[in-house]
């Protein structure tokens, strides 16, 4: 498979019984012998190292199957973990201002067997190897992944073809009275839909209202595609639902997930 | 006390069995029903109050079945207590220190413990003593009593902890170098917590070496992932930084009163040095 080829949706195996994924600093490849599957990851700069028969066979996975398997399912997972951002600059919003936030995040992989009837799943692969960190204080925070990129004014251009990443848009709301330093924000992803919009991926937008350090902030998940995404497709299901019992959650955490 | 009479004896025997099966068997039943609700702590705890409570009904029932005044059992009991509290003294102790440490919680099942040299996961708390399973799969019975006493400390008590690592570089490094160096290693380690930050110190000049702390923050259960990755990490990268890891050594000076050792370096093929030794008598 060459790397023109689409990296989402049902791949089929080439006539070298093989598919080939490469973005930017993963490359994956499946290798398809009588009933059985042989995965192998690469990381770095992978676009030359991976060469058909090159490697000792014990680097790969493999899984085995009742028939042979014709197609591979390559599904965009948003993060298992909350997300943890800082602005590109510390920013201060005033009252009543609004702004919007873009953060370039980071897919996991997600491979399975299979058709839509029926599906197998194989593993999920993390695109990019995030550190972790700690959002809160020392007994009762969460554990989260760091992300290296920072969150920007304006929109970035990514082709999630080449880099396996979606863009969240953040809109931040200053209800208060008060000024609001924004100097690193927690997203947790798992509640956003994934959309398809040409080359690009976007996660569904998330609406943030501070309503004053003295009272609870509010997080909204949007079910719809942003606006910049114009005729997206949804390609993947939030992992959870926002549910009003985790919305009412969310408002009572989310007075600690601005600082 | 009323005669006894077969009959009684064997209805007594049946009830104590079938209360006794009656009551493995609640216990069963509620360890199913409570697993997806309660911590492994909690279940082990309800599982056992249940199992004493139901062994003492049982045995309250089979002793009136037998016709036995259980005013008087109860009143003889008392004496018998002070007499079985001096045989068993060290066994009552540790069973109200086991009471003591299931209500206060100081770890749980499942929990990483410490006491003196011993350092195992908790697999359950019972009234007599606690069991532990040391790292290198070793079963570890120590009595309540000296928990009770000891000191114990519950290694994974909180959710993120950190890891101390005294680094000794030679004293002919630079320092700024040094703590820029440990702080890169941390910070792309992916193990290692962006927040709270890694803590690099400049600790203290020692006997042969410049020594610094480096103090790396990590999700509690990635000790040993992280321990691996950030001393072969520091390894390599003071070794690609062409920094020296101090190793001790001594330097033996004679000081200013007395001329220094006279040295001299010559080629292996050049004879040895000439040494003269003087006889004091003569």
């Amino acid at each position: 498979m060459s790397s023109d080829t689409p990296h989402w949706g049902l791949l089929k195996f080439s006539e070298q019984k093989e598919i080939r994924l490469e973005w930017e600093r993963l490359c994956i490849r499946i290798l398809k012998k009588e009933n059985d599957l042989l995965l192998v990851e690469n990381r770095g700069d992978t676009r030359a190292s991976i060469q058909l028969g090159a490697e000792p066979e014990s680097d790969f996975r493999r899984y085995a199957f009742e028939n042979p398997v014709e197609f591979v399912r390559v599904q965009p997972r948003t993060p298992d973990r909350p997300l943890v951002v800082q602005p590109l600059h510390p920013l201060r919003l005033a009252p009543q201002a609004k702004v919007d936030f873009y953060v370039s995040v980071p897919l996991d992989i997600q491979l399975s067997t299979g058709d839509d009837k029926f599906t197998e799943e194989l593993e999920r692969i993390r695109s990019e190897i995030l550190s972790d960190t700690w959002f809160g204080d020392q007994l009762s925070g969460v554990l989260c992944y760091a992300l290296k990129s920072r969150a920007r004014r304006e929109c970035p251009v990514i082709n999630s073809e080449k880099n396996a990443r979606a863009i969240c848009k953040i809109k931040i709301h200053n209800k208060s009275a008060e000024q609001l330093h924004c100097t690193k924000f927690c997203i947790r992803l798992d509640h956003c839909h994934l959309w398809q919009s040409g080359a690009g991926l976007w996660t569904s937008p998330i609406d943030i209202r501070y309503n004053g350090s003295s009272q609870h902030s509010s997080i909204d998940y949007n079910t719809e595609a942003p606006g910049e995404a114009s005729g997206a497709t949804k390609i993947a299901e939030a992992p959870e639902a926002p549910l009003s019992g985790l919305i009412r959650r969310t408002f009572a955490g989310l007075g600690n997930s601005l600082t | 006390m009323k005669t006894l009479d077969l009959n009684t004896i064997l209805f007594a025997l049946g009830v104590f069995g079938v209360g006794l099966a009656l009551v493995f068997i609640i216990g069963i039943i509620l360890k199913r029903a409570l697993k997806p609700r309660l911590s492994p702590h909690h279940l082990l705890l309800a599982q056992k109050s249940t199992l004493y409570i139901g062994i003492v009904l049982v045995v309250c029932t089979t002793l009136i079945q037998l016709n036995i005044n259980l005013t008087a059992v109860l009143g003889a009991a008392g004496i018998v207590t002070v007499a079985i509290g001096f045989a068993a003294q060290t066994s009552l102790s540790n069973l109200i220190s086991g009471l003591f440490l299931l209500g206060e919680r100081p770890f749980e099942v499942g929990d990483v413990i410490v006491v003196g040299t011993t350092r195992g996961i908790v697999l359950s708390i019972d009234l007599l003593s606690v069991k532990l399973r040391t790292h290198d799969n070793l079963f570890v019975r120590m009595p309540n009593e000296t928990l009770i006493k000891a000191e114990v400390t519950t290694v994974t008590r909180f959710p993120i902890r950190r890891m101390d690592i005294m680094v000794g570089v030679a004293y002919k490094e630079d320092v700024k170098k040094v703590v820029r160096i440990l702080k890169e290693v941390a910070d792309a380690n992916p193990n290692s917590l962006n927040e709270p930050e890694p803590l690099v110190l400049f600790k203290d000049f020692g006997a042969s070496s410049l020594d610094f702390l480096i103090g790396i923050w990590f999700e509690k259960t990635k000790h040993l992932t992280l321990k691996n990755s950030i001393m072969r990490e520091i390894k390599e990268r003071f070794d690609s930084e062409g920094i020296e890891i101090a190793f001790p050594h001594l330097t033996v000076y004679a000081g200013t009163d007395s001329p220094p050792f006279p040295v001299k370096v010559s080629s292996e093929s050049s004879p040895p040095f000439p040494v003269k030794v003087n006889s004091g008598s003569s």
